[in-house]
């Protein structure tokens, strides 16, 4: 029995994508589970805030400014993670982008940027962070991709591929770093009661609340068995519990949180 | 985050639960607290299995149970509700297996597994649930396997009993969100138990050929499935249902490689 708690004193973690919402949660999870928590976003200001939140709760932080779409950035986030901590047992690929338009009017610039950093900063975060996980021959690497990643969404063909490619991405890298000792899982958010959410509903962008919410929030909950949204606690408690040791022989899994909107 | 897996105070009923996997399960159970009931066929093994238990500090009893009959189950459901007044976990851990090729495979094999593996885990989901029905609340939890979407040699009527205990997780889970019943199933992939061991021990060859399909490089063991069950006991899971977690150390990945 690994014991009853989720566990992880003393564990190294990078959240990508953690000023706010999902990402900030699953931060402030493992920093509470005694994890050290390098912040990762693009915006300093708001990652150095996350930072001092998790210090002021006792935790240990270091907020570091990245675009995760570019490789040189990935590299020097590393490099000042194991600079400051001197390893890295976790890393959580958070970080993600959402464009939303009808299919026949996409630009070509939102599948780049929504491809860039959605599926391609995912690549690059697990290749730059899993090469230092080696030596350890222990890792634990999450990503967060979408129930939109095995169902379609209408007027999110950007965002429904390039979370597809990062649950195909996940399976290939965990069969890859099994040998190793890295497990590497996916969490599939349904919709979960964030900012972004909430931004998605007060934009006044006919095609986004035609499409994604037919001008209420409250539309969200109509197909979700469970009849609410999720809290981005739930997201996080799911992702401490693949990055500690209760998971030890989980790998290349797929995990919807996301009220039974997705039984696939 | 520790009161996440607290149990203390609820009553988990774990079928299958006097050996193998579901008797680490139980285990695991009571060590977070909760109130065991053991439920399986033979009651010298139940009453052992609750002992056990007690005897590490939780709380267990033994019901004896023929999960196949629905008498037999209502009755159990009975006995737990005279004793402890609710039901919070439901553990469907109670399963068998033959092994056989599928062309010469018995009909009354067949009909074994099917009778125990899917009929008897839905008569216990519906006894079961009707109590967290009126709760209100409760979580259940199904032990499906990776059979249920690989196919595993020799394996037919198991493998189709498992790939039915995963659609009625999905049902199940669809028909009780709205009363707060979460159905989830766990799928464990080759895990070494004290029921199989000889099985898997028995050919070096085959044992080698088994270990190489699994990517983490080793079988599991009970305990690699404590945490998971936890998981979905616990209000840690309070937004996940109708879902398969496969631990299975990487065997449901496949590979095309040739």
């Amino acid at each position: 029995m690994q014991g009853l708690r989720i566990d992880l004193t003393n564990k190294v973690a990078i959240v990508t994508g953690a000023r706010r919402g999902i990402g900030r949660a699953i931060a402030l999870a493992i920093a509470a589970a005694g994890g050290k928590v390098v912040v990762n976003d693009l915006d300093l200001p708001e990652v150095e805030q996350v930072a001092r939140e998790v210090k002021e709760k006792g935790g240990e932080a270091l907020p570091v400014q990245a675009d995760i779409s570019v490789n040189k950035q990935v590299q020097d986030m590393v490099a000042a993670a194991c600079k400051k901590f001197g390893r890295i047992d976790i890393l959580v690929n958070n970080a993600s982008i959402l464009r939303v338009a009808p299919f026949l009017e996409a630009k070509e610039e939102d599948w780049d940027a929504t491809l860039a950093v959605n599926l391609k900063g995912t690549f690059l975060c697990s290749q730059a962070v899993a090469r230092k996980m080696l030596a350890q021959r222990y890792g634990r690497i999450i990503n967060v991709a979408s129930n939109a990643g095995k169902v379609p969404r209408t007027n999110n063909a950007a965002y429904c591929a390039s979370k597809a490619g990062v649950i195909l991405l996940t399976r290939v890298s965990a069969l890859e770093l099994a040998k190793y000792g890295i497990t590497v899982n996916a969490l599939c958010p349904g919709a979960t009661a964030t900012e972004m959410l909430v931004k998605i509903q007060a934009k006044d962008d006919p095609a986004v609340l035609q499409g994604i919410i037919r001008g209420n929030l409250e539309n969200f909950r109509a197909g979700i068995p469970l009849g609410r949204l999720a809290k981005p606690e739930e997201q996080a408690a799911m992702v401490t519990f693949l990055a500690s040791d209760m998971a030890n022989h989980i790998t290349g899994q797929t995990f919807f949180v996301d009220g039974g909107q997705t039984m696939v | 985050m520790p009161s996440y897996f607290d149990l203390r105070g609820q009553v988990a009923i774990v079928t299958g639960g006097s050996q193998g996997i579901g008797f680490t399960l139980a285990k695991t159970l009571a060590s977070a607290g909760a109130e065991i009931v053991i439920v399986n066929r033979r009651a010298p093994e139940g009453e052992a299995a609750a002992q056990s238990i007690q005897q590490g500090g939780g709380s267990a009893i033994s019901i004896p149970a023929d999960i196949s009959q629905k008498k037999s189950v209502e009755e159990m459901v009975g006995k737990t509700l005279d004793r402890y007044g609710k039901i919070d976990v439901l553990v469907n851990d109670a399963g068998v297996i033959v092994r056989s090729p599928a062309e010469e495979m018995e009909e009354k094999d067949w009909d074994l597994i099917m009778a125990i593996n899917l009929k008897g885990l839905f008569l216990c989901c519906q006894a079961v649930g009707k109590q967290m029905i009126k709760q209100k609340r409760g979580k259940i939890i199904n032990l499906s396997s990776v059979g249920a979407t690989f196919g595993l040699n020799n394996r037919a009527a198991y493998n189709a009993s498992k790939a039915g205990i995963s659609q009625l997780t999905k049902s199940l889970a669809l028909e009780w969100a709205k009363h707060g019943i979460y159905v989830n199933a766990i799928g464990p992939g080759i895990i070494r138990t004290t029921l199989n061991a000889a099985y898997i021990d028995g050919d070096a060859v085959r044992k080698q050929k088994m270990i190489q399909k699994i990517p983490l490089g080793r079988f599991g063991r009970p305990e690699d499935l404590s945490g998971i069950v936890l998981f979905l006991a616990s209000p840690a899971s309070d937004y996940l249902t109708g879902q398969t977690i496969y631990v299975d150390g990487g065997y449901t990945l496949g590979c095309l490689d040739w």
